[in-house]
């Protein structure tokens, strides 16, 4: 299949990744368990709360991903820097993040990076730093929102109800073929409208989706009103859903080929929406 | 088209990290010359019952691929019937020896004309045949037609029936309700009666 | 329906009364299933163990066409165990009404009769010295609707309607108990039925029963309850609507008469009561004859009133069509996606009648049978002087429109595929057929003006029309500057207003927005889903809404609360279905059926053609004698012509009943060319009980003849435990059960079971009797 192209030489480590977070996820749902909080939701729920966070957990995963990074390229050394930092930085690094989480998430790591002069303590490239970071503050996030995100239909909108990100993909969820889509960040999944833009709410109805013919079911779903995108994997006909992490990875040649088309992908998250329009 | 690792940290989370860790060149992909096929998912309500369910047209290149549930209608949440599960078959069958999607063959795609006392079918165009009916029409009615009946206004014919139709839209219905009343058909009636 | 499909969630009992609702209505199990889930139970009542009876909390075997002996227990059992709703009844109901001193039944007749009709004078009510009905709200008073009610069922005790439908004590006392227990205040029942109710000799009347039963019971107007009819096509509510039947215009006004409506002014006054909603009718009548003749209506000329066709007071229903066929009287017809050859009764005499045509016009997806009557089996073209035009139709995805399902949502349907070779929308037909026709009569003819005149403007050429410009003149608008028209209520009887079908204005009323169109699922609520299409009338999902709440406004269920009075003001989860505004509980308590000249509803109802209560009557053609009287048929049964001898019950001993299987659809045209389909369910077979198949020899697989004097088919047997003989005033009943969807044409042909049936229908709606009629059945 063609579509292994871009991005299948990423996977194993892709994979590896994955399993830390997920693995810390775990522990921190251990460590810092949170009672479910049943008020209604407004816009989304990390818009006037904040998620625990624990140093001496970040620095152990950020260990962990360093190792994991230098197993596979000597030259991504981030360990030199991570036992020089003290736990005060790294819990500044964990409130910059998350006081500036509405602009941009990447954009809100690099600053942070940058105010903390980090990327002086590293020949790393800073935009490499703060996608280190990043991936390494995940689990705080994905732990939040496995505790408190909404379930079932209680959640109806395009964008996350529990940190507010527009998706980048989703699914049809096996049987029914209901539309599942996914928070980037958090991982937190809910049903959505099918025919619906979830970033701009217009009717998609006859809207044009887009595919390689050799890979029929990974579409992209393109709007032509607000133009932007998100992918699309039709699992109505297999037996489970996906992983929608690594499924977005292994289908880069969409996104590659949406923007060859001149569509956007939405990874802002909503409350900037009208602005951006 | 560059496409700048920070851009690709937004579109693919992790993948930006580890393409930068393993090394892996975009710009350079292949997948870049590939050509896209179109496809569009177009809603619709089965024509079979009256439960109006919901179900998705979904068309590549203009064929109709598949009708599957909607699973946002609130009716069937995405289920169907076994009717329901087959709408393809009224424009799409599978062929028996090819297994290839094709036009459902028993369609009518032409119009079909006998003339009296013939034994077959002949094709023909749409022009001819309106003209034709239309003049059919205009004959019975004005052969028949009944302007006032004891002094009273009536103008009617009473030897043009219409039959339907249940199967038709609400809009060709009104259409038709409001013409065949015009030409004072009153041998009107339909489904709902039976 | 009064209801809707999602709303079967909150029935506590459901009873599906001559409806297979889980075979020809699938997805009503979903909610009925919503329902079970919280304890709810499904009680079928059906000759066979049918798909529904099979998985149903109690089924009750009924002898086919005996449904008012049944419902008139339930009646009876309500009645006599208390177990009515009072304060509903006195308040909502006519029960408390005094009738008239004339009105008396007896022996299976009502008052007025004389040869082969009524006269129902005497089906009034008395009134008072300022000519208001009296009333007794005690309900003593021996005359009063609920003490004649009371005595008129008071015959049906279960003894004798076990004799009568067949079913032994102990089910029918099961089923009275679990059903008539929905009279508790907060309880709702819900009666669904289909064609097993309305294709009888008594069809009205049986739909009747079932409404008044849920009156006692309180069970209308709430969530949960309700008289829902299961409609059988996907826009059957739709054209029904639209008004393609002959006694109506669109949005359910009379078709004028010749003898009383001479003048739009005798039209209105006789047509426009006092009171109700109908009194605005002048101003939908008006507002269509605008929409319909546009510019050249006006007050001068009555807005073209005497360009609409008139009746000459007989019946012109699909029966009386084909008789009249029969005789040589209709020249030509047009029938579209309709396959009469197949689904009319006594097919061979309704196939016949067709070869007396000069010409036809058939439009469908397929070739029908009936368009293809000349070349039937046994048929000789070479004698059959028809002129035929078979064209070529889209199907439902291959164009844009909306279409009305059972519980009244208009839905809009998109275009999603250009349809085959030249396959064109009926909406494209119509507009050519229309202009040709003009372009003819713009050269002369008779009385070319209707049809010149007519508003038409929908596209140009050869081009599909502009369905959003049918849509706005459907939905009504402003004559001066074409804007839509919000809804009905903005209705005006001067000429200023344009509207096509009142009851449906507000369902196109945005252009940007139309309410068909929406598809927003309701988050948080009951089930209402009042953004998701649109519902006529303005959009109101449960009619008579106002019985949800007793008088003072307080709902019967808290739990599941509809329009309700609450902190001085009415709050809602529906459209209120009565005059609300500024309008407390107190004012309003008397008046939830806006629709009726009593403002209340109709225990005892003097507009039926056969009586003001539901009585009991035997088939057409039945194997026993009526238990309850000596009148053994409906005594104002049109016997028409075609229908020759019915048969006896010595030659055809055994009641024949059709019904359809999930596979199919109607006379077939559509599954039967569907090779999915038609696979599943490839051949006709007839169902009889093990009994039958031993005593004549029938083997399971086997080829048998079903005959009535009608004619014979052949078809597989399909020997069953499903079907079983009933005891029926100790006699011993076989039923042959078979479906109805197979013809000559098709993938897969079959013998067509129309054939047996009779051409003999119900005195109000001419329905013919499908369901039950004798026949024999014999090895092939």
């Amino acid at each position: 299949m063609k579509a292994e192209l871009s991005g299948a030489s990423l996977m194993p480590l892709l994979r590896q990744i994955l399993n830390v977070q997920r693995e810390f996820r775990d522990l921190v749902i251990a460590e810092l368990p949170l009672r479910k909080k049943t008020s209604t939701i407004q816009n989304y729920i990390l818009e006037c709360e904040r998620i625990l966070f624990s140093p001496r957990l970040f620095r152990e995963i950020c260990i962990r991903l360093a190792s994991l990074m230098a197993s596979h390229n000597r030259e991504t050394d981030f360990i030199t820097l991570i036992f020089s930092l003290e736990d005060s930085t790294l819990e500044a690094l964990a409130t910059t993040v998350q006081s500036c989480l509405e602009p941009d998430l990447v954009a809100a790591m690099e600053i942070a990076v940058r105010e903390l002069r980090l990327h002086k303590l590293s020949p790393l490239d800073p935009s490499l730093l703060a996608e280190f970071f990043l991936a390494a503050i995940v689990p705080f996030y994905t732990a939040y929102a496995r505790q408190q995100a909404p379930v079932g239909e209680d959640w109806y909108r395009g964008w996350c109800p529990v940190c507010g990100q527009y998706p980048v993909n989703g699914y049809n969820r096996p049987g029914d073929g209901r539309r599942i889509l996914g928070c980037w960040m958090c991982e937190t999944e809910w049903s959505f409208s099918r025919l619906t833009c979830p970033i701009c709410s217009s009717n998609q109805e006859g809207q044009l989706m887009l595919f390689l013919e050799e890979d029929p079911l990974r579409r992209l779903q393109v709007c032509d009103d607000c133009g932007y995108y998100v992918k699309i994997t039709d699992c109505t006909q297999a037996q489970t859903g996906c992983d929608l992490q690594l499924e977005n990875a292994e289908t880069v040649f969409l996104d590659i080929l949406a923007q060859r088309k001149g569509y956007r992908p939405a990874s802002h998250p909503h409350r900037l929406t009208r602005e951006m329009r | 088209m560059k496409i700048t690792r920070r851009e690709f940290f937004k579109l693919t989370g992790l993948a930006a990290l580890a393409a930068a860790v393993v090394g892996c060149d975009w710009d350079k992909d292949p997948v870049i010359s590939y050509p896209l096929v179109d496809a569009k998912e177009v809603t619709t309500i089965c024509p079979y019952c009256s439960c109006g369910c919901g179900a998705i047209c979904y068309v590549v290149n203009g064929k109709l691929v598949s009708v599957s549930g909607d699973p946002d209608h609130p009716i069937n949440e995405g289920a169907l019937c076994s009717k329901g599960a087959s709408l393809l078959n009224l424009n799409t069958v599978y062929n028996l020896r090819t297994h290839s999607p094709e036009t459902n063959p028993n369609r009518l795609t032409k119009v079909l004309y006998r003339a009296p006392y013939s034994k077959v079918w002949e094709k023909k165009n749409w022009r001819w045949a309106m003209d034709r009916i239309a003049r059919r029409v205009k004959e019975t009615r004005d052969a028949t037609f009944e302007s006032q009946e004891k002094g009273v206004i009536v103008n009617r014919t009473l030897a043009i029936a219409h039959l339907g139709s249940a199967a038709l839209d609400n809009e060709e219905n009104y259409l038709l309700a409001k013409l065949m009343r015009s030409l004072g058909i009153v041998n009107l009636d339909h489904h709902a009666r039976l | 329906m009064t209801n809707h499909w999602i709303d079967y969630q909150h029935s506590d009992v459901i009873m599906a009364i001559g409806v297979n609702t889980a075979e020809n209505h699938p997805m009503s199990m979903r909610w009925i299933d919503r329902a079970r889930e919280r304890g709810a139970k499904l009680i079928s009542i059906d000759p066979r163990l049918t798909r529904t009876a099979a998985v149903a909390d109690l089924w009750l075997p009924l002898r086919p066409g005996t449904d008012i002996a049944l419902l008139g227990g339930l009646i009876n059992y309500t009645i006599e165990k208390e177990l009515y709703q009072r304060e509903y009844i006195v308040n909502y109901t006519n029960a408390a009404y005094i009738l008239d001193s004339g009105y008396f039944f007896a022996d299976g007749i009502f008052s007025g009769y004389a040869e082969g009709s009524y006269n129902r004078d005497t089906w009034s009510y008395e009134l008072d010295t300022e000519g208001n009905p009296r009333k007794d709200p005690s309900l003593q008073h021996p005359r009063c609707v609920f003490q004649v009610l009371k005595d008129h069922y008071a015959r049906y005790d279960a003894e004798t309607v076990c004799k009568i439908v067949g079913c032994s004590r102990e089910d029918f006392e099961l089923v009275a108990s679990t059903y008539c227990a929905t009279g508790a205040p907060d309880k709702a029942g819900n009666i669904l039925y289909a064609m097993g109710i309305t294709q009888s000799t008594h069809g009205s009347q049986n739909v009747r029963a079932t409404a008044v039963l849920q009156l006692l019971l309180g069970n209308i107007g709430i969530p949960g309850g309700g008289v829902n009819a299961q409609r059988g096509e996907a826009n059957v509510q739709g054209s029904t609507d639209m008004a393609m039947l002959y006694h109506i215009l669109p949005g359910y006004l009379n078709m004028p008469q010749g003898m009383d409506h001479p003048t739009l002014a005798d039209y209105n006054a006789k047509e426009t009561p006092a009171s109700s909603y109908w009194s605005n009718k002048p101003k939908f009548l008006i507002s269509m004859l605008k929409a319909w003749w546009g510019e050249k209506a006006t007050p001068e000329n009555d807005f073209c009133y005497q360009w609409l066709p008139k009746l000459d007071g007989k019946n012109h229903s699909h029966i009386a069509i084909f008789e009249a066929m029969a005789r040589g009287e209709i020249q030509g017809m047009f029938v579209w996606g309709q396959n009469p050859a197949v689904g009319g009764p006594q097919a061979e005499l309704e196939r016949k009648a067709l070869e007396n045509l000069d010409w036809m016009v058939a439009v469908d997806l397929f070739e029908t049978e009936t368009a293809s009557f000349w070349r039937r089996p046994k048929a000789d073209p070479a004698s059959i002087k028809t002129e035929v035009f078979l064209l070529p139709a889209a199907a439902s995805y291959e164009k844009d429109g909306s279409v009305s399902n059972s519980g009244r949502w208009i839905q809009w349907r998109h275009k999603a595929i250009e349809p085959p070779g030249e396959a064109k929308s009926d909406l494209w037909i119509a507009d050519q057929l229309y202009k040709a026709l003009r372009y003819h009569y713009s050269l002369g003819g008779v009385f070319p003006d209707p049809i010149l005149g007519l508003n038409w403007d929908y596209g140009q050429g050869e081009e599909e029309p502009d369905i959003e410009k049918v849509a706005l003149e459907i939905n009504g608008y402003e004559i001066e500057n074409h804007k839509p028209l919000e809804n009905f209520t903005k209705l005006a009887a001067d000429g200023s207003t344009a509207c096509g079908c009142w009851i449906y204005s507000g369902y196109y009323n945005d252009l940007e927005d139309p309410p068909a169109k929406r598809r927003i699922r309701e988050q948080k609520g009951i089930g209402t889903h009042a953004d998701w299409a649109f519902a006529w009338p303005l959009n109101r999902r449960i009619l008579y809404n106002r019985c949800s709440s007793d008088p003072s406004g307080k709902p019967w269920n808290p739990k599941v609360p509809l329009v309700f009075w609450e902190g001085g003001e009415w709050r809602m989860n529906d459209v209120p279905d009565f005059a609300w505004k500024d309008n407390p509980p107190e004012n309003t308590a008397q008046s939830p059926f806006i629709m009726l000249p009593e403002l209340q509803a109709r225990l005892f109802s003097p507009g039926m053609a056969d009586g003001p209560l539901p009585e009991h009557y035997e088939p057409a053609e039945s194997p026993v004698h009526n238990v309850l009287s000596s009148q053994q048929n409906n005594p104002v049964i049109t016997w028409w012509q075609g229908l020759g001898k019915l048969a006896t019950r010595e030659d055809f001993p055994y009641i024949g009943t059709t019904y359809r299987v999930s596979e199919h659809w109607q006379s077939g045209i559509m599954t039967r060319n569907s090779p999915w389909l038609a696979e599943m369910a490839p051949e006709m077979f007839v169902e009889i009980s093990v009994q039958l198949a031993e005593k004549l020899g029938i083997s399971n697989g086997s080829q048998v003849f079903v005959s009535t004097p009608r004619g014979e088919i052949k078809a597989v047997a399909y020997v069953t435990r499903r079907l079983k003989p009933m005891q029926v005033d100790g006699k011993l009943v076989e039923i042959v059960g078979m479906p109805w969807h197979w013809g000559y044409r098709g993938l897969f042909p079959g013998d067509s079971a129309n054939v047996l049936t009779p051409h003999v229908g119900d005195p109000n709606t001419t329905i013919p009797e499908y369901k039950a009629f004798l026949c024999n059945i014999r090895r092939a």
